[in-house]
């Protein structure tokens, strides 16, 4: 199972599956009781407390749709490939001000030369990212938390069933 | 043991190849000194998203109607759906959870490269207000 990620912008960022190595889909609900907004993305299922009759009466409209990404950073060496890990750690400290703090995104999950899913975030802007490094593995690792404008979420296209070759 | 998970309004069957755990549940507030008034139920789905490229032009599964689901906001009427929990055993339905005004909670997909296929978690609640239209019956003869 492999993964590609492309995102607009001035500079553009592409990874494919050689960087990729894992990637969630998330649509949350917020919990009533504790206010729109971030309250409940990120937090693992276990974390999650369902007993709480907080947690939504019925549907809600505030919702959260994001993704989250994990990969490799494979340093250029000599610099042949540009690196847009370095692309992706500048979005990620872009603030508001400027119109590129939101780009288009897309991902793809594929396997068996299937497209299994297509993910387009047209208003997406990065809410978590960490990179972490060491002595041992000799590549890094990144994670990094995509989630669209809220008041755009119609505009997110979510794909799946794809034929074959596609 | 396997789940037959059928959805109406409009309908998504999901394939008894990808569900793998139900979790039915009732939400009582912990803090209750006597009986609350305040129930929920909530029902959590998890299985697998798979992908098969052996019959071209077919998709695999139906979870990527899931996925559409999540997405509905309130304003949709197509937010509640009707949802029928079948468990078999043995070629005999053993359990039958229904709940029909289900929403969705919180939806997820799992993908990682070290696995050919791909999960899901599905987290629904029914609508309070219609908790007495959930049924959850048992101890079928067939």
């Amino acid at each position: 199972m492999g993964f590609r990620l492309n995102v607009d912008g001035e500079k553009k960022i592409e990874f494919g599956e050689t960087v990729l190595t894992g990637v969630q889909f998330l649509s949350n609900t917020p919990s009533g009781s504790k206010g729109a907004g971030r309250g409940r993305d990120g937090l693992n299922l276990k974390e999650i407390d369902y007993n709480t009759p907080g947690s939504g009466n019925a549907r809600a409209t505030d919702i959260g749709l994001g993704v989250k990404i994990w990969g490799r950073i494979n340093f250029s060496l000599k610099a042949e490939l540009e690196d847009a890990t370095v692309t992706l750690a500048n979005w990620a400290l872009q603030d508001s001000s400027v119109e590129a703090a939101y780009r288009k995104a897309t991902v793809q999950v594929v396997a068996s030369g299937q497209v299994v899913r297509e993910y387009t975030m047209p208003n997406a802007f990065i809410v978590e990212y960490s990179e972490d490094l060491d002595d041992e593995t000799g590549v890094g690792h990144f994670y990094v938390h995509l989630r669209q404008k809220k008041d755009l979420n119609a505009k997110v296209e979510l794909k799946g069933g794809f034929e074959v070759g596609k | 043991m396997s789940f037959k998970v059928e959805i109406k309004d409009p309908a998504i069957t999901i394939e008894e190849e990808c569900t793998q755990r139900v979790e039915f549940r009732t939400d009582i507030p912990l803090d209750s000194s006597a009986r609350t008034k305040d129930v929920g139920v909530t029902m959590i789905i998890t299985g697998k998203i798979l992908s098969d490229s052996a019959e071209v032009g077919k998709p695999a599964d139906s979870t990527s109607k899931l996925l559409e689901w999540s997405k509905v906001p309130a304003e949709q009427k197509e937010a509640y759906k009707s949802v029928v929990v079948t468990v078999k055993s043995g070629g005999i339905s053993t359990r039958k959870y229904e709940l029909p005004n289900a929403f969705v909670v919180d939806y997820f997909e799992d993908f990682n490269n070290q696995e050919g296929g791909g999960s899901f978690t599905l987290v629904l609640k029914q609508r309070k207000n219609k908790l007495k239209d959930v049924k959850v019956t048992g101890g079928f003869a067939e």
